[in-house]
């Protein structure tokens, strides 16, 4: 048995109203509740409640959480290597700032070296530590929007 | 049937195995399959299955297929090249933790 085009679409309408924006997962998930609706139907059972025993079955605790677990499960890897790198840079930058003070006061770097590697240190500090937290902060605010 | 937890460091190798023994399935038909082999005690969760075969799929794993089924488009999934070179070991890891676990739980005979 194959569902018609008007139970395709309802199907459809639920998942991109449920937070499924992502095309590919999107078809795959359209597909599988279809199998689970049409398998249900064959069993006599009205349209109605397949579609409500397809979405216990598949996603039970909504349609966006498995979005919501692909993103993470896609990004995961690069979100680390982008905190291990900005992580990396301001131990850098913190270490330049206080290299140059420290090595200034007896006075072992001449007063242009001990700027210089401060000013450097200062710099590295405002192109990664510095973005990287009001970026962070911008998506928890917008995480925090979203879930009120 | 099995706990998610049981399940979950388990999903790769099964998809691969699939998948290595069927050609192209496509998401339901592996839920069906692994239930049925499984006796019931491995029921695959839809919320797991897709993250994997996405994530197998941006690692170069697998790789899709599309075919119009009806009123919608119908997803396979296949191994690549490099996802074939993957299966035996993959699955000579699961076997060989498989038999770990035996050696750990399995009742010794008591010496006395």
């Amino acid at each position: 048995m194959i569902i018609d085009e008007g139970q395709v679409s309802f199907i459809r309408s639920y998942l991109m109203g449920n937070g499924v924006s992502n095309q590919s997962l999107q078809a795959d998930l359209l597909d599988h509740f279809c199998c689970v609706v049409e398998e249900q139907m064959e069993s006599g059972q009205s349209f109605d409640i397949s579609f409500s025993k397809a979405v216990d079955r598949i996603s039970p605790e909504g349609p966006e959480k498995i979005q919501k677990d692909l993103n993470y499960l896609l990004t995961i890897k690069k979100n680390i290597m982008l905190r291990k790198l900005v992580y990396m840079a301001s131990y850098v930058s913190v270490l330049a700032v206080l290299t140059g003070l420290a090595l200034r006061i007896p006075q072992i770097l001449s007063a242009d070296a001990a700027m210089l590697l401060v000013m450097a240190g200062m710099l590295l500090f405002s192109v990664s530590t510095v973005p990287y937290f009001f970026f962070d902060r911008y998506q928890k605010s917008i995480r925090e929007l979203k879930s009120e | 049937m099995y706990s998610r937890e049981l399940l979950k460091g388990i999903l790769k190798p099964i998809i691969l195995k699939l998948l290595s023994e069927n050609g192209k399935m496509y998401g339901y038909e592996m839920v069906q399959k692994v239930k049925e082999l499984s006796g019931d005690k491995i029921l695959i969760k839809e919320g797991s299955l897709y993250p994997a075969l996405h994530a197998l799929t941006s690692e170069g794993i697998l790789q899709t297929e599309s075919v119009s089924v009806g009123n919608r488009t119908r997803k396979y999934y296949k191994l690549t090249s490099s996802g074939n070179g993957q299966v035996q070991l993959a699955l000579d890891e699961l076997l060989d933790f498989a038999q770990t676990l035996k050696t750990i739980f399995e009742p010794k005979p008591v010496v006395s």
